[in-house]
This record gives C-alpha cells, structure tokens and sequence, in this order.
C-alpha cells in the first residue's frame, strides 16, 4: 500500500465528507508509518538544542535526519489528524468509482465527488439545472441552483465517462 | 485571471546554515530578494484558468467555500485589507497549486498538503517528485529530487512582513531541502494593484 496515495484519496475524502472511509484508510497508514514517532524524538532533540533556527538543517543532517524521514514523519501526522473517528454527517451517493455528496445549506448547491482512477478535464454547463459540472482527473465538482438535485447527480454520474 | 510571474533563483550557498555563519546573512538575503522583485518586475506573465482555481482550492486548507470567488475580490480588491489573514493564506495555496498545475502539468493526484502538520516546523505545504515530470526537469537542469514548495499570500505589501515572512520560509525549507534538492518558495503579492507571484527558488 502506498502511504501518500491513501493519504491524498482520504484528503479528498474528507472535502466530500465520507469521514468514514477517510478514517480507515489513514488508520491503516499509521500502522505502517509508526516508527516516525522515534525519528520525531529525534528532530525534537536537535530544535531543542540549535540556538539559531538557520543552524536546525545541517544539524538534522549530522544526526542523521534525512529529508525522506521529515516527510514520513509529516505523513504521520498527516495521517493521525485525518484519522480522528467521525461519522457522516452528510449522505454520500456511492455509485462504482464515484462517490458524490451534495451540500445544501445555501442558495447556491455544491456537488463535491470523487472518482477513483478518473482522468481528464471537462467543463461543462448542467441541462437540467442552472449551474456548471467540472470534473478535472479524480475531483468532481458542480455547482448548480433552481434544480432537482437527482437530476443533476444523474448528469453528471452520465457525463463522468472521461 | 491574469497573474504577473517574477522568477527569482537563488543558490544553496548564499545561506547560511552553520555556526560560522550569523543570523544577519538571513535577513540580509530575505531583503535582498524583495529587493530584486522590486527592480526586476516581472518575468511572465500568466492566464490562470479560473476553472482549476475552484479544483485546486479542494486542497487547501481552512474549510471556506466560494474560494474561486475570494480569489476574485482579492484580485479587485482596492480598498485596502479586505480578507483575514487566514482566507488571504487558502488563496496563496490555491493559486500556487494551480500555477504549478499550468505550468508544469504537475497533476492534482499527486497533491497531497501537508499544511495541516505544519506545526511540525520541518515540513513544508507540498513535495514534488521532480523525476515524474519532464517539464519540471528540464527548467530545474535536475535529473532526480524532489521540490519543496511553500505557499505564502499577502494583501497589503508590507515590506519588513513580506521579509519577515521569506526568512522563516527559507528556514521551512532549508530544513527539508539541505543538502541536495530543490525548494521554491511562491509567494503571491499586491503590488502596485496588480497581482504578483513572487516565485523564489533555491537550487542545491
């Protein structure tokens, strides 16, 4: 499994608001990442000491900090804030690749989705809607109003054959 | 929109990094920077596509909605400060992701923001594989590596903050970076009511 693709995958997830599944995959990420916590004792030990900010990277270096361990630890972390348990709290339309979910809390409605392994770039204008649909390779995006919101999903679930 | 590009190289070499240097040098190649973007203008310029401004914006990271419209009344703005500092920041990640899209071809899949760890001090707001894109290779002379990028906005053109702000940059990204890759620093200004982005790299 490749930490920074689920991590991306969940990232996006969490705009759409499937806390869910975003949970579980960075859950698993930590698992595989957990010896960061020591190399972050480390970095620790080294700010501790260095009397100037500008002196921090050639000191990390000489105890043998390297740049791919400063990403692995960020990656933890990344992964321990993005795994906080939450449910949803909002409805998500799950349809083979895609996973959509629209937000109606103002006048303007938001479709935010996403689809796995999409790629491409389309810009279009809804038919059965007032609004635009942008999909750009695995985000979803539409705004619309004065519409029924399953006629738009249905649009655009038709128009996301790339 | 229209975006003025103001690419500014800078080496390893000429920041300071160990004890026999002083802290001085930092501030003294901060300000020689916005020195340089002052009397050097600008490089490029740039029509971002408004439509990757709103499929950027997923990756910032305040949860705001409408980012693409902020963008355009931080474009227009002339009556002085008008956004906080904290949407004039999800505007500067925006822009810069979408930039790095355009001229790059950097792919949105392979954006991952690590702003939300920030707090760490040893990361910065993006990593990019530089061996995954022919385009980025080529204008970095680089065969391998990666770039650290750090993403900075301003409203109002202050020059002690903007210096301030490119030190503490700098450092962000020495720490990752030292001793052999890349960094770039995009830093998106109001100047003279136009928009600028203040493109700072650091080569090895």
């Amino acid at each position: 499994m490749n930490c920074i693709e689920s991590l991306h995958k969940a990232y996006i997830l969490t705009w759409i608001g499937d806390y869910k599944t975003s949970s579980e995959l960075a859950r698993e990420c930590i698992q595989l990442l957990s010896d960061s916590v020591k190399i972050r004792r480390k970095v620790k030990e080294v700010l501790k000491k260095a009397d100037r900010e500008y002196k921090v990277s050639k000191k990390l270096r000489e105890e043998g900090v390297t740049t791919t361990d400063l990403i692995q630890v960020a990656l933890y972390y990344l992964a321990k804030r993005l795994s906080v348990k939450k449910d949803n709290d909002i409805e998500i339309i799950e349809k083979g690749n895609i996973k959509l979910s629209v937000i109606e809390n103002s006048l303007v409605k938001e479709v935010r989705g996403y689809c796995e392994g999409c790629k491409g770039y389309k810009y279009s204008l809804l038919n059965k809607a007032k609004g635009y649909l942008i999909l750009y390779d695995e985000i979803i995006y539409a705004e619309f109003f004065e519409g029924n919101k399953y006629d738009v999903i249905d649009e655009i679930l038709k128009n996301t054959k790339l | 929109m229209k975006l003025k590009i103001s690419w500014i190289e800078l080496s390893q070499d000429l920041l300071p990094h160990s004890d026999l240097d002083s802290a001085e040098d930092l501030k003294l190649v901060s300000n020689e920077i916005l020195e340089a973007f002052e009397i050097g203008g600008y490089s490029e310029e740039l029509e971002l596509d408004d439509k990757i401004l709103a499929v950027t914006s997923v990756f910032s990271s305040k949860l705001l909605q409408d980012i693409s419209k902020l963008i355009k009344i931080y474009e227009m703005g002339r009556w002085g400060k008008l956004l906080s500092g904290d949407v004039v920041t999800v505007v500067g990640e925006t822009i810069t992701y979408a930039l790095l899209n355009q001229l790059f071809g950097i792919s949105i899949n392979d954006i991952l923001p690590f702003r939300n760890v920030k707090f760490l001090g040893t990361i910065s707001d993006l990593a990019i594989n530089i061996e995954k894109y022919d385009k980025l290779r080529k204008f970095l002379n680089a065969k391998n590596g990666l770039l650290f990028v750090e993403a900075k906005a301003t409203m109002t053109f202050r020059r002690s903050q903007i210096v301030n702000t490119i030190s503490k940059s700098l450092v962000t990204i020495e720490n990752l970076r030292y001793p052999d890759n890349y960094g770039l620093i995009s830093y998106v200004v109001k100047y003279n009511n136009q928009l600028y982005d203040m493109m700072i790299l650091i080569k090895p």
